[in-house]
C-alpha cells in the first residue's frame, strides 16, 4: 500500500514537473534568447517590462493568446487547424521520458531513446501539413523543405547516437557495483542508465563526450536541423520564404509552432544531455554524503535538487550554444543543405559505428579499447572539421572529388570561369570587345 | 528654343580635369573617325563640364551608336534623358568610354506631335529600361524595342507626366468614394443633417449600419427620421442629438440634390 | 510599373523520362522582407531553380524630377535627400555640382573639402547597409546590428553638422552651409580610429572567413567585365566585375582633382567580390577621410550666391560616384528660377537591369543573395 501510494506521488510529481517545465522553459528560453542576443549584437534587448524586462514574454504570450486567428477561406481547413496540434502533441509527450534527477524519471522507459527518435520524427508531418493546407506559395515550398530536411537529417541523428550504445555495452560488461544494470553486456537505450554508466562509481566523470566528441557534434548539428534552427532554418527562412510554413498562421495556432519549435531545442539539448554531458552528474551528486548529513528524506530532495541543477545548467550551455550559433552563422542553401546531410553526415556517422564497433572489440583490455575508442573519435572530429570547409565548399558542386562529383543529382548553377584578366590588368579586356 | 547662350559668344566651361583641354582634343580627334562613318560632318560642341556633345538626326541613331562602341570606344551608354523643349523633343544619350575616360552627349531631336526614335537595345543592352523610361516620362516611341511598355507608371496611367503639356493637377474631380460628410458643410449642424439625410436617401433602408461604424449617431438617427419614430428615446438622449422639427414634417423636407 | 504580367499563365516542363510538372509562378514583392523595399519580382519557377525573373519597379515613384521642376534650384538640393535615401550627402553633391556646372562657379576650396569628407563618410554610411543587409538576407543576424551601431556614429556627426539626422539639406550651390561644430573634427577622427581598428577588422572575422558565407557568395551571381560594361553597371559591382572603373578616379570632381583615390577591383565577379569591394571601400574612405582631414584648407565655405537662384541658360551632365555607382545630374537652365530639366540619372535603376540575366539557374535561396550583392535602393530606382 505504501508503495502504492510513493509511486501515485512520483508520478504526479514528475508529470507535473514536466509539464511545468515546458512552459516556463519555453518562455525563460525566449527571454533567454533576446537577452543573449542582445549581449552579442551590442544592444539591450527587452527592458521595458519588469525588472531588466524579465515580464516580457509572458506579456508576449497574453498578446498572443489573445490575437483574432485569422485564417484565409481557401485554406484546406482540417489540414490546417490539425497540423498545429500534430506538431505540438510529440513536443509534449518526448518530455515524459527526460530525466531531469533519478527521481524525477517516472517515464524511464526501457526504451527512451527509440520513443525520443520516433517522437521527434512526427513533428515532419505536422510541418509538411501545415505547408499544404496553408495554400500559400511561400507555405508550400516551405513544407516542402522542411520535409526534404527533416527526414533527411533523421538519420544522421539517430546514428550518431550508436555509438553511445555500443560503449554502454563495454562499460557494463564488469557490472559496476551499485549501477543498477541487470543486461550486463548489452547496451542499454535507457537514458537513465545511460547516465549511470556515465557516472561508475570507478569512473565517475567518464563522461561520453569524452569518448565521442564526434557523436555529440553530428548530434548536435542534426539536432539543430531537426529543430529547424539556424544556419538550417531553410523551411521558415525568413530573407527568402516570409515566414515559410508560418506564413498563414497567427495568434494561438502560430504560438503552438513557436513553443512546439522551442520545446524541440530543448529535447534535444536535454538528450544530449544524457548521452553525452553525463546528465545530472556533477559536484554534489553523491546520494550517500546528503543522507547522513540532513536524514534520509530531506537528503534525498537536496540530492535532487542539486541534480536537476546540474542537469538544468549543462542543458542551458547547450540551449545557449543554439542561441550562440543563431547569432554567428548565415544560412545555407538547399540544396548544399542536402549535400551536407546526404554526402557527409550519413557516411560520417556510418565510418564513426564501425569503427567504434572494431576498436571495441579488439582482444584487448576494456581499458584500453575504450580509450582506443575514445582517441580515434577525436581524430575523427578533426578530420570532420578539416574537411566540412572542402565538402560544403565554394562553387555549388563542393571541392568534391570528381568521382563523387559525377554521381550527384542535379545540375550544377552556370558558373563561367572567372577571367584571366589578373595577368593582362582589367583595362586590356574591356578595351579589348 | 534653344538653351545656347544667348549672349557673349562662347563661355570657356569650367576645367574638371587637369588635363581637360588635352583631354577634349584627343576626343575630338576621335570623334573625326565618327564623321567618315557617318558619311557627313556631325555636328560637335564643346559643354560644360569637360563634355563634348554631338548631334545626329533619328534615323541615324543606330548607325552612330554603332560606330561609338565598335570604333570609337564608348562601351557603356550610361544615360537616356528625354527632355521637352516645346517645339519638339529631344533624347540626350549619354556615352561613356571606360578605357579613355570619355563622355559624349548625342542630342536627337524629333518632333512632338510624333516622336519616333529607333532603339538602341541592338546595340547598348542597358538601352533597355533607359529607353522604357522615356516613352514612360515622355511618350517618344523607341522602334524596335523588344518591350516598350510603361516602366515607372501604372499601366492605366493617362499621358506621359514629364510633358511641359501635362498638368500636375487632375483636370476631372472624380466623386470621392466615401460618405463622410465634407468637413467644410459639417461646420454647421444643419447642413450637415441635411446632408447626412441625403446620403442616406441614396443608400436607401437597411444600410445604416454600414454607413459610419465609428458616427453612431448618423446611422440611428437616421432611422428615426425617415420613419418619423423614435425622437426623444433614450439612444437620442444618449447621444445628446435632438432633430429639428422641421425634418420630421414631410412637407418641409429639403429638396433632394 | 508593368501591372498586366500573366501571372496563372504557367508552363509544363517535361524531363528526359517523360515526367510532366508544372512551372510556379511567384510573386516576390512588393511587400516581402527582403526586397530592400517595394521591389517586385515575378519569378519562374522549376522546383526551387529559378526559370524566369521579371522585376516590376515603379511601387515608390514619387515624380521627382518633375518635382525639381517645379521648385526653385534651392528646394531641389533638399529634395534630392530623398532620391537615394541611403547617401543623400552625395545626391546634394551632385545636386548643386550641376548648378555649378551651368553657373560657372567653383565651391571654395574649403568647401570642396569639406564635401569630400562627407561625402567618403555617406559612403563608409551606405556601404554599411548594404554589407549588414546583406548578412541579413543570407540569414546572419548579427552583421545589420553592428553596421547600424558604426553608421549611427556617422548620423550624429551628419546631424551635428547640418542639424538634420537623415535628410541633411547641407550642400548649397557654391558651398556648404555650416562650417563644422566645436570638437566636430575629434568626434569624426575619434570615429575614424575606432571604426578602422575595431569595427571593420570585427566585421571581416563574422562574415569573410565563414564557411557558409562563403558557400553561399562564391561563385554566385556571375557577372562577366563585357556584360557588366554593356549593361551600364557602375560603382562596386562593376569594379567586382574587374573593371577598373571608378568616377572618383576616371572623372575627378571637386576635391577628388588633389586626393587620390584607389579603385577597389576584385575579378571573380561573383556575390563575394562585390562584398569584398564594399568591405575595401570602406577602408579605403577612411584613408580619405583622414587625408582630408589632414589637408582641410581654410578660408570661407561658400561663395556668395544670389538667394534667388538664376543659372544663365545651358546645360550640364555632372556625374559623382556614390555608393551604388554613377549618379548623375543632367540640367537644363533655361535662365529662369525654376530648371527646365533635372534627369536623375541613378545608379540602382541600372544595376537592376541586369538581374534576370544573373537568376536564370540558380535556387530560390540566391534570388536574395544575388539581390542583396547589387544593392539597389527603391528611392534610387523608383524616383
Amino acid at each position: 500500500m505504501n508503495d502504492v501510494v510513493q509511486n501515485i506521488i512520483h508520478l504526479v510529481v514528475t508529470f507535473l514537473f514536466s509539464l511545468i517545465f515546458l512552459m516556463a522553459a519555453a518562455t525563460i528560453l525566449v527571454y533567454w534568447e533576446r537577452k543573449f542576443m542582445a549581449l552579442m549584437q551590442d544592444r539591450v534587448g527587452p527592458l521595458h517590462y519588469g525588472p531588466q524586462g524579465t515580464l516580457q514574454t509572458i506579456f508576449d504570450v497574453g498578446k498572443l493568446l489573445l490575437k483574432e486567428d485569422i485564417k484565409s477561406k481557401s485554406t484546406d481547413f482540417i489540414v490546417f487547424r490539425l497540423a498545429p496540434m500534430i506538431f505540438f502533441a510529440p513536443v509534449l509527450t518526448a518530455f515524459v521520458v527526460l530525466p531531469f534527477s533519478p527521481y524525477l524519471t517516472a517515464g524511464a522507459l526501457g526504451t527512451g531513446i527509440i520513443y525520443y527518435v520516433a517522437l521527434s520524427s512526427i513533428d515532419v508531418i505536422g510541418v509538411f501539413m501545415a505547408g499544404w493546407g496553408s495554400n500559400n506559395k511561400y507555405a508550400l515550398i516551405g513544407g516542402l523543405r522542411g520535409a526534404a530536411q527533416m527526414i533527411s537529417y533523421e538519420l544522421p541523428l539517430v546514428l550518431s547516437i550508436v555509438p553511445v550504445i555500443m560503449l554502454t555495452s563495454v562499460l557494463t560488461a564488469g557490472c559496476a557495483a551499485g549501477a543498477n544494470l541487470n543486461a550486463c553486456g548489452v547496451g542499454s537505450i535507457s537514458f537513465s542508465q545511460i547516465i549511470a554508466a556515465q557516472m561508475r562509481p570507478d569512473t565517475p566523470w567518464l563522461w561520453f563526450f569524452l569518448l565521442q566528441p564526434l557523436g555529440l557534434m553530428t548530434y548536435y548539428t542534426c539536432g539543430l536541423a531537426e529543430t529547424n534552427r539556424p544556419p538550417f532554418d531553410l523551411p521558415e527562412a525568413e530573407s527568402e520564404l516570409v515566414a515559410g510554413y508560418l506564413t498563414e498562421y497567427s495568434g494561438l495556432r502560430w504560438a503552438m509552432f513557436f513553443l512546439g519549435e522551442y520545446g524541440n531545442m530543448t529535447i534535444v539539448s536535454a538528450v544530449a544531455t544524457s548521452l553525452f554531458l553525463g546528465g545530472w552528474s556533477g559536484p554534489g551528486t553523491a546520494v550517500g554524503f546528503w543522507t547522513s548529513f540532513f536524514g534520509s528524506f530531506w537528503g534525498q530532495v537536496v540530492f535532487n535538487i542539486i541534480c536537476v541543477f546540474w542537469f538544468l545548467f549543462k542543458m542551458s550551455i547547450l540551449l545557449s550554444a543554439f542561441i550562440w550559433i543563431r547569432t554567428t552563422l548565415p544560412r545555407l542553401r538547399a540544396d548544399q543543405l542536402m549535400r551536407f546531410a546526404w554526402l557527409f553526415l550519413i557516411p560520417l556517422t556510418l565510418v564513426n559505428i564501425l569503427l567504434t564497433g572494431a576498436l571495441l572489440l579488439l582482444p584487448i583490455g576494456d581499458f584500453a579499447r575504450v580509450a582506443l575508442s575514445g582517441v580515434a573519435n577525436w581524430l575523427l572530429l578533426f578530420v570532420f572539421i578539416v574537411t566540412f570547409r572542402r565538402v560544403t565548399g565554394v562553387n555549388p558542386l563542393g571541392r568534391l572529388p570528381s568521382w563523387l562529383r559525377g554521381r550527384t543529382v542535379g545540375t550544377p548553377t552556370t558558373r563561367k570561369r572567372p577571367m584571366e584578366a589578373e595577368k593582362q590588368g582589367a583595362l586590356a579586356t574591356t578595351r579589348s570587345r | 528654343m534653344d538653351i545656347a547662350p544667348r549672349s557673349g559668344g562662347a563661355v570657356e566651361a569650367p576645367s574638371l580635369l587637369a588635363y581637360d583641354r588635352d583631354h577634349i582634343n584627343e576626343l575630338l580627334t576621335a570623334l573625326a573617325r565618327l564623321d567618315q562613318q557617318m558619311g557627313q560632318p556631325v555636328p560637335k560642341r564643346h559643354l560644360n563640364a569637360g563634355i563634348v556633345g554631338i548631334e545626329i538626326a533619328p534615323e541615324m541613331v543606330v548607325e552612330a551608336g554603332r560606330a561609338l562602341r565598335d570604333s570609337l570606344g564608348f562601351e557603356m551608354l550610361t544615360c537616356i534623358s528625354g527632355v521637352d523643349m516645346i517645339e519638339q523633343l529631344e533624347a540626350v544619350y549619354h556615352f561613356r568610354s571606360i578605357s579613355h575616360f570619355w563622355l559624349l552627349q548625342m542630342r536627337v531631336k524629333t518632333p512632338t506631335s510624333d516622336a519616333r526614335i529607333p532603339s538602341l537595345v541592338g546595340v547598348y543592352s542597358s538601352a533597355n529600361w533607359l529607353e522604357r523610361e522615356t516613352y514612360d516620362l515622355y511618350g517618344i516611341q523607341f522602334i524596335g524595342h523588344p518591350d516598350l511598355r510603361r516602366m515607372l507608371l501604372d499601366d492605366e496611367f493617362e499621358g506621359h507626366p514629364l510633358l511641359k503639356s501635362f498638368r500636375t493637377t487632375p483636370s476631372v474631380v472624380h466623386d470621392r468614394a466615401t460618405t463622410q460628410v465634407d468637413p467644410i458643410r459639417a461646420i454647421s449642424g444643419e447642413q450637415q443633417r441635411k446632408q447626412e439625410r441625403t446620403v442616406l436617401k441614396r443608400l436607401g433602408q437597411g444600410q445604416q449600419e454600414r454607413i459610419h461604424p465609428g458616427m453612431t449617431t448618423f446611422g440611428s438617427e437616421a432611422v428615426f427620421l425617415e420613419t418619423g419614430q423614435g425622437v426623444g428615446t433614450d439612444a437620442n438622449a444618449m447621444h445628446g442629438y435632438t432633430i429639428d422639427e422641421q425634418y420630421l414634417d414631410p412637407a418641409s423636407k429639403p429638396q433632394e440634390e | 510599373m508593368a501591372t498586366h504580367i500573366p501571372t496563372e499563365a504557367a508552363g509544363f516542363i517535361e524531363d528526359a523520362s517523360g515526367l510532366r510538372s508544372e512551372e510556379m509562378i511567384l510573386n516576390m514583392g512588393p511587400q516581402h522582407p527582403s526586397t530592400s523595399g517595394v521591389l517586385r519580382l515575378v519569378l519562374t519557377l522549376d522546383g526551387e531553380t529559378v526559370i524566369n525573373c521579371t522585376p516590376v519597379i515603379g511601387y515608390l515613384h514619387r515624380g521627382m524630377e518633375k518635382i525639381f521642376e517645379n521648385r526653385p534650384y534651392i528646394h531641389g538640393a533638399r529634395y534630392i535627400d530623398n532620391a537615394d535615401y541611403l547617401n543623400p550627402m552625395i545626391n546634394e553633391t551632385a545636386y548643386v555640382g550641376a548648378i555649378e556646372a551651368i553657373m560657372g562657379i567653383e565651391a571654395p576650396r574649403r568647401a570642396q573639402y569639406i564635401r569630400l569628407l562627407v561625402s567618403e563618410l555617406a559612403r563608409i554610411a551606405s556601404h554599411l547597409v548594404a554589407i549588414g543587409t546583406y548578412g541579413l538576407d543570407l540569414g546572419a543576424f548579427t552583421p545589420i546590428l553592428w553596421c547600424f551601431r558604426d553608421r549611427e556614429g556617422i548620423m550624429d556627426m551628419f546631424e551635428s553638422l547640418s542639424g538634420h539626422r537623415f535628410t541633411h539639406n547641407y550642400m548649397r550651390p557654391g558651398g556648404v552651409v555650416h562650417d563644422f561644430p566645436r570638437g566636430w573634427i575629434q568626434q569624426c577622427e575619434a570615429w575614424l580610429n575606432n571604426f578602422e581598428k575595431v569595427s571593420i577588422p570585427e566585421l571581416d572575422e563574422l562574415l569573410t572567413g565563414n564557411e557558409i558565407f562563403d558557400a553561399r557568395t562564391q561563385g554566385v551571381g556571375y557577372i562577366d567585365p563585357q556584360q557588366a560594361v554593356a549593361y551600364g553597371l557602375t560603382g562596386p559591382n562593376l569594379r567586382a566585375s574587374g573593371v577598373n572603373f571608378d568616377l572618383r578616379v576616371a572623372r575627378p570632381y571637386g576635391a577628388y582633382r588633389e586626393v587620390a583615390v584607389r579603385p577597389q577591383v576584385r575579378q571573380e565577379g561573383d556575390c563575394f567580390a562585390r562584398y569584398q569591394v564594399r568591405l575595401q571601400e570602406m577602408s579605403e574612405s577612411v584613408r580619405l577621410c583622414r587625408v582630408a582631414l589632414d589637408k582641410m584648407p581654410g578660408g570661407s565655405i561658400s561663395q556668395r550666391v544670389p538667394v534667388a537662384l538664376r543659372p544663365p541658360r545651358g546645360e550640364a551632365y555632372y556625374a559623382v560616384e556614390t555608393g551604388r555607382g554613377e549618379l548623375g545630374i543632367y540640367m537644363i537652365s533655361d535662365g529662369s528660377e525654376y530648371p527646365w530639366r533635372a534627369k536623375y540619372r541613378s545608379a540602382s535603376f541600372l544595376n537592376l537591369q541586369i538581374l534576370p540575366e544573373l537568376m536564370r539557374g540558380h535556387k530560390i535561396g540566391d534570388v536574395i543573395a544575388i539581390l542583396g550583392s547589387i544593392d539597389i535602393d527603391l528611392g534610387d530606382v523608383d524616383r
